[in-house]
């Protein structure tokens, strides 16, 4: 029963953010499309990374939803436990829902009702990745929602699993994370690559990870395995987060 | 049904904030949950409600373990100083939510409290004064209707008005239904009325846990001149002493004597006065 309830009471917390978010996608969006059917000659507009400002978004509100979401649990009598499943069904669902979104309104409404007079395209990064084309078919649209989801499922728990560390841990661990990650992947590695081993590291790394995702092979069904193997993994270490998880003095 | 607690021992670090702990809270009782700052008293409530691990020992709930079971937890509603409700959630949010995850919270019976408080249920949680967010988690936990029901600093930020309003909502309610009522608080005057068990933590160990009644019949105090005191007091144990000029009160535990000078003046003892006595270890010079 308090599973139920903690699943509810977590998929509300996202609500509002959601709407938010797709108020200025559709900001962003609709309102230059007036301009360019007013303007002479008409001319075309390319949307990317519709896409990637989801995925950005679900880490940023996976990381958030931690801090005010935990408390009130313990106020109301739920365990750890069914707070973590509520958690985990709430990150399920609203990857589906932004998935669907993405998929099936702002991608095919968008396409369709802009298709004839051929003035705004929807680019699918992922369809770019996979299948080497700016003209979706069925086929890699389907496939493209299929890793957008598990993709959407990874990065919204991984945000769960930082908003859980960041719940437990000291300021200064909090910044030595918030700093260090960013620090040593866009700092010291490049650097430690390029003084070492002359840009072969990289290489090495981004090659190991395209055949992973299956991005070199052109594999979606390789990414989207592996995407979810990395969302059951992070889900377990955050079950470990969280399941000694205190009120905070 | 009860709650039992069986040689509760929590450690922060090097710190033992509570030292083998074992008592029961039975029920439809009022409980006074008595202890100096840094006590145990929050720590001792927090790990019953699965808020803080305990290091060790057992805690039952109507005899199943407190841990990690939804069932158990959800028969007691802790109301605690700290405010657990996000900053952003409106106080009718607040008791929608209630309802949700307490099914037998009465919605109607918060509203009516909410104008008798005069609280404004649409303010946010974080745009209440200290007075007004006591009083609508107070409201909460009068109409959250589980069967154990913990005040942890209930009247913190309470004008004397409001403070008496909600002592006799508490005391209505349980005169109507009754339940389990565990207090802690500072103002150990205010709720000597009506408590009916008294437990006093001390340094993480319960040091009493008896009826209020019997507590107060526990001890007496003596005033007179202070070689007439110290003459009566000299094979009494002696829990406390104040002079004054030429004047001794002294607070003695058990029965006066039957035959007491007349020079000296027995009155009952206060359970604020016996409870400042029994844990003061910091006497001003």
């Amino acid at each position: 029963m308090q599973i139920k309830n903690s699943f509810i009471f977590q998929l509300s917390q996202y609500i509002k953010p959601m709407i938010i978010f797709y108020s200025i996608i559709l900001a962003i969006t609709v309102v230059p499309c007036f301009f360019i059917f007013s303007s002479e000659p008409v001319t075309v507009m390319t949307v990317s990374g519709w896409d990637f400002a989801g995925l950005i978004f679900l880490f940023v509100i996976g990381c958030v939803t931690t801090n005010e979401g935990f408390p009130v649990h313990l106020q109301n009598s739920v365990s750890r436990k069914s707070y973590f499943i509520g958690k985990i069904l709430s990150v399920t669902v609203v990857s589906a829902i932004m998935t669907i979104m993405y998929t099936f309104i702002l991608q095919l409404l968008f396409e369709t009702a802009f298709l004839g007079s051929k003035v705004f395209q929807v680019e699918s990064i992922l369809n770019l990745i996979y299948f080497e084309t700016d003209k979706p078919t069925i086929k890699s649209t389907l496939w493209s929602s299929a890793v957008l989801f598990v993709l959407s499922l990874f990065i919204n728990m991984l945000g769960v699993f930082f908003s859980g560390i960041y719940y437990r841990v000291g300021t200064i661990i909090k910044v030595t994370i918030s700093a260090g990650i960013p620090l040593l992947f866009l700092l010291f590695l490049p650097l430690i690559d390029s003084l070492f081993f002359g840009g072969s590291l990289y290489s090495t790394i981004f090659e190991f990870l395209g055949n992973i995702f299956g991005v070199i092979e052109h594999a979606p069904w390789k990414g989207c395995l592996s995407f979810g193997i990395l969302f059951v993994v992070t889900t377990i270490i955050s079950w470990f987060v969280y399941r000694r998880m205190s009120i905070k003095k | 049904m009860s709650i039992e607690i069986k040689n509760l021992t929590k450690k922060f670090g090097n710190v033992t904030a509570l030292d083998n702990v074992s008592l029961n809270f039975e029920n439809n009782k009022i409980y006074g949950l008595l202890g100096r700052n840094g006590a145990g008293k929050s720590t001792l409530l927090n790990i019953i409600t699965n808020r803080v691990f305990k290091t060790s020992g057992e805690i039952l709930i109507d005899n199943e373990n407190n841990e990690e079971n939804d069932k158990a937890i959800s028969k007691i509603y802790l109301m605690s100083e700290k405010t657990l409700y996000p900053q952003d959630m409106k106080i009718k949010d607040v008791f929608k939510w209630s309802k949700r995850f307490y099914p037998d919270f009465d919605t109607k019976r918060a509203y009516e409290l909410s104008k008798l408080f005069d609280l404004n249920t649409n303010k946010k949680v974080k745009a209440l004064s200290t007075g007004f967010t006591s009083i609508f988690k107070l409201i909460v936990a009068l109409c959250v209707n589980t069967p154990y029901v913990f005040l942890d600093e209930p009247v913190l930020g309470l004008d004397a008005n409001n403070r008496e309003l909600f002592y006799k909502l508490l005391i209505e309610k349980y005169s109507k239904e009754p339940f389990t009522v565990v207090i802690s608080t500072h103002l150990i005057e205010e709720i000597s009325s009506f408590i009916e068990n008294a437990i006093i933590i001390d340094n993480g160990k319960i040091v009493v846990n008896t009826t209020t009644e019997e507590l107060l019949q526990s001890g007496y105090s003596i005033s007179g001149k202070i070689s007439d005191v110290d003459n009566y007091i000299s094979d009494k144990e002696i829990i406390g002493e104040d002079t004054f000029g030429g004047l001794k009160t002294a607070y003695v535990m058990g029965r006066p004597d039957a035959d007491i000078s007349e020079n000296l003046e027995v009155t009952s003892i206060d359970l604020q006065k016996l409870f400042v006595k029994l844990t003061n270890t910091r006497e001003v010079k």
